[in-house]
C-alpha cells in the first residue's frame, strides 16, 4: 500500500481537484484505491457525492471504538472508495495531540487498511498542525500543488523546512504547479524557471481550466467527464510521473 | 473487500436467441424487470458494452479447481488483457503484450506470474470456453444522484474452444453491492427477490457458458476412477478399469502429440503403464488370448513414450540441478541444454509419428471396442472381485515387504530398482481396489508413498548419472562439447552422486518405518476388509 498525501500549507491551491483526479485515475487502472478527505470542509467527499458524515466523527476512530471499514463508502467508480469527510475533523489536531505517539497516529490508522488498498490519497486540509505532522510520518510522498506565484514559492520553502526540521526521511517532497494560467506572464516565468532551487518539481504542471471548477458542478472528476481536455490530460500526465517516482 | 454480488437468472435469452451486439436488447424478460425497477427506484442506465472473453485454464482445469476463474479478453493489435478472480485472494490482473496466454513464464513478472505458476507448474493455460457477452450497468440513484447500488444485465452466447456453434446464454441480472450502502442493497434485494420473485442463479458466468456448451468444470481430464463393488465378477471389474485408463490416454493423445505440456504425455504414460500392470497382475481374468495382441500394443505404446519423457524430466530438472553453481559453470552448461532440447525435439517428433500413426489408431479402436462389447472371461474372470483383489493385494504385498526386508546399506542399486518396481505394482492395485475399503486404504497408501518417493527419487539420480555421462560421450563425439561444458557436467555429476547418496541412506529408516508392526497390521486388516466385501469392521 502506497499512501499519497496531497498537502499545501495554503488553501485554494487545486489540492481537492488534485487528490479526487489522481484517485480516480489510479482506480481506473485497476489499483485498489481509497480517497480519506481529512479536510472539515469535505470537498472530496462533495465531489464523489457521499454524505460528509463518519458514525462516531473523529473520536470513534482515534480511539478505536468505530472499524475504519466501517466508515468506507463505495464511490460511483470502480475500484475507489472514500473515507468521508466529517465536521468533528476540526477537532482532529486535538486527538492527534492526545494520542500516546501523537506521530505515528494516522500510519497506525492506517494500517487496518493494509491489506484492502493499493493506494491511500490524503486529501489534507491546508495549514501546518499536529495533524499534518502525522501525515508526514504516514506518508510515502507529499504531493505539493503550488501556483507559480512567489507567494506560494515562499510557502513551499517554509514547508521544506519545516519537513528538513522534522527529519521524516522516507517521505518523498514532489511539488507540482497548479492552476497554471498561461495568459499571465508571471506564472509562465515562474513555472519555466521556477527560482526556489531547494526542491525540484515534478515535470507535469496543471493549467487554469474553467473545466476544474465545474466538477463542483458535475460532482464527478474532471477525468471522468473530460479526460481528453487540456486538464485531463494533465492530470493523466502528472498521475504517470507519480508512480515513475514513487512506484 | 466485501463486494460479493448477487446472480439472477431471468429466464429469457435463450428462448430469443438474441446474439450479443450492440443492437441486441437486453430481452423481454430482462426489460421487464427493468421497467419495474425504474418505476421503485431511481435509475440510471449506462450504454451497453460488448465483450469477447475467453476462459483459460489448464487441461485438467487446475484454476477451476482451486475455486478462480480466469478470463482474458484480446487486445487490440495483439495480446490479452487476464483477469483472475480468486475466491480467498484478491483478483489478480495482467496484460500479455503478444501472444496467447499459454505457459506463466511467457507473462511479465508480478503477482499473477508468479501465483499462476504455484498452481499451474508444469501446465499451461489452454482455451477452455469462448463467450460473447453484452453488459448493461443500471446503477440505483440515492440522496444527491448517488450510486448506491449497481446492477450489470448480462445476456450473450457461448461457444466451445475448439469451435463449433455459438450457443445462447440465459439472461443474468447481477446485483453488486456499493461497499457502505447496504440499506439500500437490502432495499432493491427484497425486490428483485420478493416484488419480481426472481432466484439466485446458482451458476457464475463459466459454469453457465460450460452449460451452454453441453460441458461442465471439472470433467475435461478423466480421472480414472471406477466405482467397484466386492460382489462384481472380476472381469466385468478389470474391463471397467482397462475402459477407464484407454479414456485417459485417448484424452491425453493430442496434447501429447502436439507437445502442449509435459503432464500429457506423463498423464499418458501412467495410463498406459496402469493398463499393462492390471493385465499382468490379474493375469487370467480375461481370455489371455484375446488380451495378448493389447498387451503387446500396449507395451509399443509404453516404449515409444519413453525417451520424450525422460528428457521432459531432465529439462524440468536442471534448473534446480544448477541452482548454487557458480555462474561460469551454469554459463558452461549452456551447450548442454542446447544438445537436450534438440534430443527432445526429435524425441517429441518421433513420439508424435508413433501416436498418430494408423497403426495407434487402429490399436486404440479395436481396443475400445473390445472392452466396450463382452469381453470373455478368463479362468479367474468369475471369481468374485472382493475375493480376487484381496488375494492380489496381499500376494503384491507380500512381495515388497519380503524383497524391502532383504536389503541393507550395502544392497546394490538394482535391488533396490527392484523393489521400486514391486511397490509401484502394489500401489497400483491400491488404486484399482482401494474403493472397497476407502478408510483402511487412504492412511496405508500415504505410508507407502513415502517409501516410493525415495526410491523414486534414488533411481531418478541414478539413471541421470549415467544418462549424463552417455550425453557427455555423444556430445564429444559431435563435437559440441567444449572443456568447460565436460567440466561443468562433472560437477552436475557430483550433485546427482550426492542427492544419490543421501537418498539411499534414507531409505533404511523409511522402510523400517512401512515394515513396522503397526503397519503390517493396518494392510492386514485392509485385506480382509476387501476380502469380506468391504465391510469395514
Amino acid at each position: 500500500m502506497k499512501v499519497f498525501a496531497v498537502y499545501s500549507i495554503k488553501g485554494g491551491v487545486g489540492k481537492t481537484s488534485a487528490a479526487v483526479n489522481l484517485a480516480y485515475l489510479s482506480a481506473k487502472e485497476g489499483a485498489r484505491t481509497l480517497i480519506w478527505d481529512l479536510d472539515p470542509q469535505g470537498a472530496a467527499t462533495f465531489y464523489l457525492r457521499v454524505r460528509p458524515k463518519v458514525k462516531g466523527g473523529v473520536k470513534g476512530l482515534v480511539s478505536g471504538k468505530r472499524s475504519m471499514d466501517d466508515a468506507l463508502k463505495g464511490s460511483d467508480y470502480w475500484n475507489l472508495h472514500l473515507l468521508p469527510a466529517d465536521f468533528s475533523y476540526r477537532n482532529f489536531d486535538r486527538h492527534v495531540d492526545a494520542a500516546k505517539k501523537p506521530e505515528a497516529l494516522l500510519s497506525k490508522l492506517l494500517q487496518e487498511l493494509e491489506e484492502s488498498y493499493d493506494h491511500v490519497f490524503l486529501d489534507c486540509a491546508p495549514s501546518i498542525s499536529r495533524l499534518s505532522d502525522a501525515i508526514f510520518v504516514a506518508a510515502d510522498a507529499l504531493l505539493v500543488p503550488t501556483i507559480p506565484t512567489p507567494l506560494s514559492l515562499r510557502t513551499l520553502e517554509q514547508l521544506v523546512k519545516h519537513l528538513d526540521k522534522r527529519k521524516v526521511k522516507r517521505l518523498q517532497v514532489h511539488p507540482f504547479f497548479s492552476m497554471v494560467d498561461r495568459r499571465k506572464k508571471l506564472h509562465r516565468r515562474i513555472a519555466e524557471d521556477p527560482e526556489t532551487a531547494s526542491i525540484p518539481f515534478l515535470e507535469t504542471s496543471i493549467p487554469y481550466s474553467s473545466l476544474v471548477e465545474q466538477m463542483g458542478l458535475r460532482r464527478q472528476p474532471l477525468s471522468a467527464y473530460a479526460p481528453g481536455s487540456e486538464a485531463g490530460k494533465a492530470f493523466a500526465a502528472l498521475w504517470e510521473e507519480v508512480q515513475g517516482k514513487v512506484g | 473487500m466485501r463486494t460479493q454480488e448477487r446472480r439472477y437468472g431471468l429466464g429469457d435469452g435463450a428462448g430469443d436467441g438474441a446474439p450479443a451486439s450492440h443492437e441486441a436488447s437486453a430481452g423481454t424478460a430482462a426489460e421487464a424487470t427493468l421497467q419495474a425497477l425504474s418505476e421503485a427506484f431511481d435509475l440510471r442506465r449506462e450504454p451497453p458494452r460488448v465483450q469477447h472473453l475467453t476462459y483459460f485454464d489448464s487441461f485438467d482445469e487446475r484454476v477451476w479447481k482451486a475455486g478462480g476463474r480466469l478470463a482474458g479478453e484480446p487486445r487490440e493489435g495483439g495480446g490479452w488483457h487476464l483477469r483472475w478472480t480468486r475466491p480467498e485472494d484478491r483478483t489478480l490482473e495482467v496484460t500479455l503484450p503478444s501472444g496467447d496466454p499459454g505457459f506463466p513464464e511467457a507473462l511479465p513478472a508480478g503477482a499473477f506470474r508468479t501465483a499462476l505458476a504455484e498452481i499451474l507448474d508444469p501446465r499451461r493455460l489452454l482455451p477452455r470456453v469462448e463467450v460473447q457477452r453484452r453488459e448493461e450497468e443500471v446503477r440505483v440513484l440515492g440522496a444527491e444522484e448517488k450510486t448506491v447500488v449497481r446492477l450489470v444485465l448480462e445476456t450473450g452466447q457461448a461457444r466451445a474452444a475448439a469451435g463449433g456453434p455459438w450457443q445462447p446464454l440465459e439472461a443474468v441480472l447481477r446485483l453488486q453491492p456499493v461497499l457502505g450502502y447496504g440499506a439500500s442493497l437490502a432495499k432493491v434485494r427484497t425486490f428483485l427477490e420478493e416484488e419480481r420473485g426472481l432466484e439466485a442463479a446458482p451458476r457464475d458466468g463459466l459454469v453457465q457458458a460450460l452449460a451452454a456448451v453441453g460441458e461442465e468444470p471439472g470433467s475435461q481430464a478423466p480421472g480414472g476412477t471406477v466405482s467397484l463393488t466386492s460382489d462384481l465378477p472380476a472381469a466385468e471389474a478389470l474391463r471397467q478399469i482397462l475402459l477407464a485408463q484407454l479414456g485417459i490416454v485417448e484424452a491425453n493423445l493430442e496434447g501429447t502429440r502436439s507437445g502442449l505440456d509435459v503432464e500429457f504425455l506423463h498423464d499418458l504414460r501412467v495410463a498406459v503403464r496402469r493398463s499393462r500392470s492390471a493385465l499382468s497382475q490379474l493375469k487370467g481374468v480375461l481370455d489371455p488370448e484375446a488380451v495378448e495382441p493389447f498387451r503387446r500394443e500396449l507395451a509399443r505404446l509404453g516404449r515409444a513414450t519413453g525417451p520424450t519423457r525422460d528428457l521432459d524430466v531432465y529439462l524440468l530438472k536442471m534448473p534446480r540441478y544448477r541452482q548454487g553453481l557458480p555462474r561460469a559453470a551454469v554459463e558452461a552448461l549452456q551447450p548442454l541444454q542446447e544438445f537436450l532440447e534438440a534430443k527432445h525435439q526429435k524425441a517429441q517428433l518421433s513420439l508424435a509419428r508413433t501416436l498418430g500413426s494408423k497403426r495407434t489408431g487402429k490399436f486404440l479402436r479395436d481396443y475400445r471396442a473390445y472392452l466396450e462389447g463382452e469381453p470373455a472371461p478368463g479362468p479367474e474372470g468369475e471369481r468374485p472381485l472382493g475375493d480376487l483383489a484381496g488375494d492380489r493385494l496381499w500376494k503384491a504385498y507380500r512381495k515388497v515387504l519380503k524383497k524391502g526386508k532383504k536389503l541393507d546399506d550395502t544392497s546394490p542399486a538394482e535391488d533396490l530398482h527392484d523393489l521400486r518396481i514391486r511397490a509401484k505394482k502394489l500401489r497400483y492395485l491400491l488404486e484399482f481396489f482401494g474403493g472397497l475399503a476407502p478408510q483402511r486404504t487412504a492412511p496405508f497408501v500415504a505410508e507407502l508413498k513415502r517409501v516410493q518417493d525415495n526410491l523414486g527419487d534414488f533411481n531418478d539420480y541414478e539413471v541421470q548419472q549415467d544418462k549424463l555421462t552417455d550425453f557427455a560421450q555423444e556430445m564429444a563425439k559431435a563435437g559440441q562439447a567444449p572443456t568447460e561444458t565436460l567440466l561443468a557436467m562433472g560437477r552436475l555429476l557430483d550433485r546427482l552422486d550426492a542427492g544419490w547418496h543421501k537418498e539411499r541412506q534414507r531409505f533404511a529408516k523409511r522402510f523400517k518405518r512401512f515394515s513396522a508392526k503397526e503397519n503390517r497390521q493396518a494392510f492386514r486388516a485392509l485385506v480382509e476388509a476387501v476380502w469380506s466385501g468391504g465391510q469395514e469392521g
